[in-house]
């Protein structure tokens, strides 16, 4: 039976599809940032709890910011993943539903990890080690899982071939196991986290240190550590992104070796930022490493979109979508969201006038 | 239809919508109005330069922190994931339809996690004046966001014009916008009272603890008023469909929305009792019961508002199984199973049937009922079902009782899906016999073959000829009376005495006619309940075996019509339960002729008078047979014929007979067979009974007539048996299909102005006639189909003939069952036998028990003088007819 055939018929959307796009890959990086920051900052923190160093001056600052990190994680992750929905709802919603179970239990495990992690903040300093490890470790793991159910569900979005396994187990409680790309595509990504986690250590004790805000040496051990965690995952990452790119069937790698111009352009660009990230972190440099860093994210983010149209194109792309225009809603939106972020600026400003007045 | 269906075992994808919804908006409403309680108690606390009190908003401000941004953000995720899971196509819509709203909530959402946790670790730090800021923007961005999804869940229910013109605002702003806005403004204020009720026990200064706990009860209390008030407001907002399906429409709702205002009320007492009265050790303790019970107060409300939107996802855009009705009307033609996307068998067959009908099962049923859990769960909902019940169940379902949407998909389907649902999941046998899954039997019931005897008839010597027949030749009882009556047992015996010779004489004077019934049937109340509740029924008490005439069931006299030149014993009140046990649905009377002086005996005669108990009610109504396995009305049956009429008029049917008071049917609805005038507004018996369960069993063959009547010849009774039976015709021929028959009787009493038959002839499709303007209607039991609509007297009928649309006039002499020949002497029943039963009829019991009366005098099962057997009453041969004109001999 052919696959089309499962696809749903989407329904019309209300401004040309580039709008969607846009606003896709520009919240789904920011979502990125934050969720690496996140995730690889908890295991930065589990690896030195697990090593007796539960307590050290930069697991605290990292434990102080992981919940508000996850609030604005989740947060940022609404806004891609609607936007995901408007465009590719017919895969995504087909995927979810075959994985129902997985799905729906990230809500819960999410919950679990929040609060896990507010109790880790809260009572940091009480804690034991053994408390701060359990504390640290199930937030972590459960993040990590949560990041395993996702990876399950985009690569199954993406391969409507795979869906005929509904017909064997149709409550929900498939995974997408069988999937080739599956582990080297969830370990680039986590690895992925792992360096720009380290990397936020780095950024937030270097701003201390510019601040007067700590010890000096410590900041700069501090700073250091963070850049050899990214230094380290991210050269892991050349060779797990090239385990990733061949784990693809070939036609679709091809794409990036010299098949599609973009896609091969872009790639190119990613490798050249990465070499320089190395670079950079190598000489210690902080920001030049943040900033090449957080462009490689990005330039990976487009990647992730490519790949994706690529494995649908026989079947569906968002050209496709009829448009039944209605542009006074994004004007709502455009507007609310220039207000908003001024008052959050606003309120920002706020928060730093308060932080200097209490130094 | 167009997404795969999410198997859950066992529950309703529903209910885990529900669960996590419910949860979720008790959290988020507090988010709303907890945000404007902390930045007021805030000021409160700087105004009255209380450290305490400022202290108790920190602490509250980390609870709420942990309460909302975790619980209560995470599960509002929550709810996205389930509704894309359960209804992947409503959510599409919605995602679609309102993408930028749903983007503007999210700005919103950004700015309520900056300002709550700057306002939360910067409580100390910050400036006062700067942190009241923070505080008020929290509240702006929360209330923003209740103000965004208000507008989304609204249009769900009240779309609006949006249907039309499918433009954003039109949505957004939609019939029900502001009144629901309103109330859930109050309900988030009185939660955020709830809540801060969690809190304040915990505050150490006894006299800033006792003005929390008193404040927070106040939170609740005021806003209570102006809560019930724009409750009000709302549900008068609603369209008149939606508003319905509150008051009245879905057997759910009405409890629910009755039962807000008294959990509202227990819940502000509880409050108030705590805020102000409860000692102190008991205050912690009670202010987390409330908490924790007062998700009942918005969980009510939300279901109502669920409930409202019945059948609907998005109220008349997509169903909540999210088929639209066009799909529908494709998925009717071509096949649910077909049309639909995630479907493995894509069509029917034997070998496939009962996993088709779970796949039906899933397509169209599982977003509601589960196999199990608390919610509408469909083994319960369809306990009482056979296969035949629920397939017409489904048949029906949403055309009169709007809170379900109609079946999708072909009949064939409908029966897999019913198949389904009874025996995988109920458990219940559905093969009988040979057939699988054919309730129904076919070809002739085996039954024992009862003797009679013919009495004698000397065509030389005697001098009359006695005819003797029952009116109806197939006529019913409900010995379910107990509970209610339709039918009274009540046999009319007619008879005519004719005086044999040239010129024959039909004799009403200076004669008695008297009628005794076989042996085994003189005492039908050891059989009936009926006597014990005659009162109830006629409003007198009957003597037992006495008919409500005042004949009794044997050794009664016949009484003279002068009109009709014949003598009748009227409702004689004869059962089909011979003393001897079973069921006998042709008892014999015999009747007997004698002459007035001297008594001296004139002429004996045998009749059958047919009564049967099989009314087929169980089929859709629970229970078995209570008779030999054949017929008549167990307690299951009856009292759910009664509960039923209850739950859709709101009537109080089962109360009264539980409390020994029975009624008769035709007490409220009209019947010209018993007399009875009903009461206004309400459709005539046979309009209702037909136009409501037409509406069940639309599409079928003659099969369906004999799921009530008993006339098919596979039942026990097999009343349909006289020579049109033999010629092949069946119901249909002369009554129409059943939406035909329906539509006649409803045509009649909408002619009479009775409003209530519109929605009944609403989903009534004629089939013998082109469009309803062109059924005749027809008063029940006095138009009848006109037999000369076939029978001209000028050529034989024609083969394709139907009788449909062709009634008497409506006097009851233009009536065959009443009518003469054309000298006006001889009662066309009185040589043709009764309606259904006309010479030479087939009777199952006995090949002639019917036929005895032309048997006795001519020799021969045929109408009385056929084949030139004029002889039997004119004691010679006849050239011509005087009766009526006799062709093809």
């Amino acid at each position: 039976m052919n696959p089309a055939a499962l696809i749903p018929t989407p329904g019309a959307i209300q401004v040309p599809w580039g709008w969607f796009e846009f606003l896709l890959l520009l919240t789904f990086i920011l979502h990125l940032l934050l969720m690496n920051a996140l995730v690889g900052g908890a295991v930065i923190c589990t690896v030195k709890t697990l090593r007796g160093q539960g307590g050290s001056a930069a697991v605290h600052d990292h434990a102080l910011r992981l919940p508000t990190l996850l609030a604005l994680t989740v947060n940022l992750g609404v806004a891609p993943l609607l936007f995901v929905q408007v465009l590719y709802g017919s895969f995504i919603y087909s995927s979810s539903i075959l994985i129902a179970w997985w799905w729906l239990a990230v809500i819960g495990i999410i919950i679990a990890a929040y609060y896990g992690l507010y109790v880790y903040d809260f009572r940091f300093q009480r804690l034991g080690n053994g408390g701060r490890l359990f504390l640290i470790l199930g937030p972590t793991l459960l993040l990590l899982f949560t990041a395993f159910i996702y990876v399950n569900n985009m690569t199954l979005a993406a391969t409507p071939d795979r869906w005929f396994a509904y017909f064997k187990a149709p409550d929900g409680t498939l995974l997408n196991l069988g999937e080739p790309t599956l582990a080297p595509r969830y370990l680039h990504f986590m690895v992925a986290a792992l360096a720009i986690g380290g990397l936020a250590q780095a950024l937030v004790w270097e701003r201390k240190r510019c601040k007067g805000a700590a010890d000096e040496a410590q900041a700069a051990e501090h700073v250091a550590s963070g850049l050899r965690w990214f230094f380290r995952a991210t050269l892991a990452q050349l060779a797990i992104g090239a385990w990733f790119l061949f784990s693809l069937p070939r036609y679709l790698y091809m794409n990036f070796l010299g098949k599609e111009q973009l896609d091969t352009l872009l790639l190119g660009v990613g490798l050249v930022l990465t070499l320089a990230s190395l670079h950079f972190a190598r000489k210690g440099r902080v920001w030049p490493t943040v900033w090449t860093a957080v462009a490689t994210v990005a330039v990976m983010a487009g990647l992730r979109d490519l790949l994706r149209q690529a494995y649908l194109r026989p079947y569906f792309t968002p050209g496709d979508l009829q448009v039944a225009a209605q542009y006074s809603p994004l004007v709502l939106f455009a507007v609310s969201l220039v207000i908003g972020l001024a008052l959050v600026g606003y309120m920002l400003k706020l928060w730093l006038k308060a932080n200097r007045e209490g130094e | 239809m167009e997404y795969p269906v999410w198997q859950v075992a066992h529950v309703s994808t529903g209910f885990l919508v529900a669960l996590i919804s419910v949860f979720h908006v008790y959290i988020a409403h507090f988010a709303v109005g907890g945000g404007l309680f902390l930045v007021l108690t805030e000021l409160r606390a700087r105004a009255s330069g209380s450290p305490a009190m400022l202290d108790y908003v920190r602490r509250h401000t980390k609870f709420f922190l942990l309460t909302t941004m975790v619980a209560g953000g995470i599960t509002g995720v929550g709810i996205w994931f389930v509704i894309g899971l359960a209804s992947p196509e409503g959510t599409a819509l919605l995602v679609k339809s309102f993408v930028f709203g749903w983007a503007t909530e999210w700005v919103f959402f950004v700015g309520e996690i900056v300002a709550l946790l700057i306002y939360y670790y910067a409580f100390d730090r910050m400036d006062a004046r700067d942190h009241q800021i923070v505080g008020w923007l929290y509240f702006a961005f929360a209330f923003l966001s209740l103000f965004v999804i208000n507008g989304i869940v609204g249009f769900m229910l009240t779309p609006g014009d949006w249907l039309q013109t499918r433009n954003f605002w039109d949505g957004f702003f939609n019939p029900s916008f502001w009144p629901s806005l309103a109330f859930r403004t109050f309900l988030s204020l009185g939660l955020a009272g709830f809540f801060a009720l969690v809190t304040a026990p915990y505050v150490p200064d006894p006299a800033t603890r006792d003005s929390m706990m008193r404040y927070a009860g106040l939170w609740v209390a005021a806003p209570f008023v102006f809560l019930l008030a724009s409750g009000w407001w709302y549900v008068q907002a609603l369209p008149p469909a939606q508003q319905a399906m509150v008051e009245f429409g879905s057997p759910q709702t009405p409890a629910l929305v009755h039962a807000f205002i008294p959990v509202s009320l227990a819940l502000v007492a509880a409050v108030l009792f705590t805020s102000f009265a409860a000692p102190n050790g008991m205050r912690k303790f009670l202010a987390v019961s409330i908490v924790i019970c007062g998700i009942t107060q918005i969980g009510v409300f939300e279901w109502a508002r669920e409930t409202a939107r019945r059948p609907w996802v998005v109220y008349n855009e997509i169903y909540s199984n999210c088929i639209t009705p066009a799909q529908a009307a494709e998925a009717d033609e071509k096949g649910l199973l077909a049309t639909a996307r995630w479907t493995a068998n894509k069509k029917v067959t034997e070998a496939n049937m009962l996993d088709a009908g779970r796949e039906l099962f899933m397509l169209q049923c599982k977003v509601c009922h589960g196999d199990a859990g608390p919610m509408l769960d469909v083994r319960k909902k369809t306990e009482k079902y056979g296969v035949l019940g629920l397939d017409a169940q489904l048949n029906g379902q949403g055309k009169l009782r709007p809170y379900m949407p109609p079946f999708v998909g072909t009949p064939e389907e409908r029966e897999a899906l019913a198949a389904y649902v009874v025996a995988d999941l109920g458990g219940k046998s559905i093969f009988e016999g040979a057939s699988k899954i054919k309730p129904v039997k076919t070809g002739t019931a085996k039954v024992d073959q009862l003797p009679f005897e013919i009495p004698s008839f000397d065509a030389d010597k005697d001098e009359y000829v006695l005819l003797a027949w029952n009116n109806l030749g197939m006529h019913c009882i409900s010995d379910s009376d107990k509970w209610w009556i339709l039918l009274p047992p009540a046999n009319d015996l007619y008879a005519q005495l004719i005086r044999r010779g040239p010129a024959p004489e039909v004799v009403t004077e200076g004669v008695t006619l008297s009628y005794d019934v076989e042996k085994g049937f003189e005492n039908p109340s050891g059989h009936v309940d009926f006597w014990k509740h005659a009162k109830s029924f006629f409003g007198k008490e009957l003597p037992v075996n006495v008919g409500v005439s005042g004949n009794p069931v044997t050794g009664g006299k016949m009484h003279r019509s002068e009109d009709l030149g014949a003598f009748e014993a009227s409702l004689v009140p004869v059962v089909p339960y011979p003393d001897s046990g079973g069921f006998n649905p042709y008892p014999l009377f015999t009747i007997t002729a004698r002459d007035a002086a001297s008594g001296k005996v004139l002429a004996t005669t045998r009749m059958v008078a047919p009564t049967s108990t099989e009314m087929g009610c169980k089929n859709c109504h629970g229970g078995e047979w209570r008779v030999a396995g054949v017929a008549g009305f167990t307690d299951e049956t009856s009292r759910d014929v009664l509960a039923v009429h209850d739950r859709i008029n709101k009537t109080d049917l089962v109360a009264r007979a539980e409390s020994g008071n029975p009624v008769l049917c035709q007490s409220c609805h009209a019947d010209p067979v018993l007399g009875t005038k009903g009461q206004e507004g309400i459709p005539n018996f046979p309009a209702a009974l037909h136009g409501w369960h037409a509406n069940y069993l639309t599409g079928r063959g003659t099969e369906v007539c004999y799921y009530c009547h008993p006339a098919g010849a596979a039942g026990p009774t097999g009343c349909l048996r006289g020579v049109h039976a033999g010629r092949g015709l069946d119901c249909t021929d002369c009554h129409g299909y059943l939406e035909d028959h329906a539509l006649s009787l409803l045509k009649k009493d909408k002619e009479a102005g009775i409003k209530a038959v519109d929605k009944l002839m609403a989903n009534l499709t004629p089939r013998k006639v082109k469009t309803v303007a062109d059924v005749k209607a027809r008063t029940p039991w006095l138009m009848e189909p006109d037999c000369l609509s076939c029978h001209d007297h000028e050529a034989l009928p024609k083969k394709e003939g139907t009788s449909f649309n062709k009634w008497t006039s409506g006097k009851p002499g233009d009536l065959y069952r009443l009518r003469h020949d054309d000298m006006g002497a001889v009662m066309c029943e009185g040589c043709h036998g009764s309606t259904h039963a006309v010479y030479p009829a087939h009777n199952i019991y006995g090949a002639d028990r019917d036929n005895i009366v032309p048997l006795q005098h001519q020799g021969l099962a045929a109408p009385m003088g056929a084949k030139g057997n004029c002889a039997v009453c004119h004691t010679q041969e006849m050239d011509d007819s005087a009766h009526h004109p006799i062709i093809g001999q």
